[in-house]
């Protein structure tokens, strides 16, 4: 029996089914999720110039797998699932390409600059170089909960994992991400 | 009741400096937006998959859909009075197994061949506004989904995988799959397969190959491309479409 149990199609996700059969309507989840999916990508550690090709594999396989939804659970936390499934994949394959292209080099950013003077861009690009010191597991459990603000029940689903197992990963991460932000502001204080 | 914990932009209390500081640069995330433009050029890129002949109109309307598939079946004219006087015939031109074929309604590969039975586990699952419209409903005038807008302009490609316009080549061959054009459908199979080696939509593209192999006669050359299929792709939603398309011509 599975640890963690999975939610019925929650009342946000009525907008995305088709209103005469219930079934996905692919085009609903693209206007109600796609941007979404689009910045995700990227704090999953896809590269930049990888996104735009991310972000139509993540759409290839809602479509290819439409068919198997069967209201399992929120469409939200079965899209996320999709979209860490195939962030994985891209940087693999950028991984064994080794492959740079000129917009994968992130803005220099001063370490010295404080949080509140950091433009939103510069802030995220911070974010992501922390993130990208994680490992997998817990970079995609720490992204879903604390950037994109799913439940833990929803991260269970989508990870396809326990719940108890989505907790841990979320403590280990958080501590993952704690040691890593003293190492960026130690840098610089010996600035 | 949610036993989640506080996610480090909701504590309360006083965070340390590296909460807050991490904070900020979660609340830079949120606030991120696609550039100007990207959703419209995504849609381009997506095109047949949410455009599906059906997608976003038929959210909107069931009704659309309905008139588009009841024009290919029967005469403007004739279908305008049906449809006010009563939805029972559109309803009833429907193929049977429409209502048992789960699928999300906006597809590009929108219904099986001619002849052939029933539909596999997505693409050829016929769209779902096909059930009966609720009752006390006016049909709107026959509309060709065709006419409809799309979803966004196509922008051009810039990847090696959008180069090779796989979404194009794909829907090309399914339409001369499902029109009769099997040699054309092999053929725009055979050019997916040299130019988008690394493509998205090959599982696509196999079913498109042993459908038109098989209805070719070439049973042989058929059986051997599903078994290839069966060994790489064993929890492929066509799998059933290519067993059906095999045990059809095995009997």
């Amino acid at each position: 029996m599975r640890a963690c149990s999975i939610p019925s199609l929650s009342t946000d996700d009525a907008a995305i089914a088709h209103p005469v059969s219930g079934r996905l309507d692919i085009a609903a989840i693209f206007r109600e999720h796609g941007p979404y999916v689009y910045t995700l990508l990227r704090s999953l550690g896809v590269a930049p110039a990888d996104v735009d090709d991310a972000f139509q594999e993540v759409f290839v396989v809602i479509h290819r797998r439409a068919g198997e939804y069967e209201d399992r659970g929120s469409v939200r936390g079965w899209v996320h699932g999709i979209c860490v499934r195939v962030a994985l994949r891209s940087r693999s394959r950028r991984k064994a390409a080794r492959e740079i292209a000129s917009d994968d080099v992130p803005e220099a950013i001063d370490p010295t600059t404080p949080a509140e003077h950091l433009s939103d861009q510069q802030a995220r690009e911070v974010l992501y170089t922390i993130l990208d010191g994680l490992d997998d597991d817990k970079r995609a459990v720490f992204v879903l909960f604390e950037l994109q603000e799913l439940s833990m029940q929803e991260i269970a689903q989508s990870l396809d994992c326990p719940i108890q197992t989505a907790y841990s990963r979320l403590r280990a991460a958080r501590e993952a991400v704690d040691a890593a932000v003293r190492r960026y502001r130690m840098r610089k204080e010996f600035k | 009741m949610s036993h989640d914990p506080k996610r480090l932009t909701d504590l309360r209390e006083t965070p340390s400096s590296d909460t807050a500081f991490v904070g900020r640069l979660i609340l830079a995330h949120r606030a991120a937006r696609p550039p100007t433009g990207k959703m419209d050029e995504l849609s381009g890129r997506l095109g047949p998959l949410l455009e599906g002949k059906s997608a976003s109109p038929v959210r909107a309307n069931p009704w659309l859909a309905i008139s588009a598939v009841a024009a290919v079946v029967i005469t403007g004219a004739v279908f305008t009075t049906q449809m006010k006087e009563d939805a029972g015939p559109v309803s009833a031109s429907v193929p049977a197994e429409s209502s048992a074929a789960p699928s999300a309604p906006s597809l590009p590969f929108d219904g099986p061949p001619a002849g052939l039975d029933a539909p596999p586990a997505v693409l050829h699952a016929p769209p779902a506004v096909l059930h009966a419209p609720p009752a006390g409903l006016h049909a709107p005038p026959a509309i060709s989904v065709d006419a409809l807008p799309n979803a966004g302009v196509r922008a051009a490609p810039s990847t090696a995988a959008a180069r090779c316009n796989e979404l194009e080549l794909i829907d090309r061959a399914d339409t001369k799959l499902r029109s009769g054009e099997l040699a054309g459908a092999l053929a725009v199979a055979r050019d997916h397969e040299q130019r988008c080696p690394d493509g998205l939509l090959v599982q696509e593209r196999e079913r498109i190959a042993i459908e038109a192999l098989a209805k070719l006669g070439r049973v042989d050359a058929a059986r051997a491309r599903a078994r290839a299929f069966e060994e790489r792709y064993p929890s492929s939603p066509h799998l059933r479409r290519v067993r059906q398309v095999i045990d059809g011509v095995s009997r």
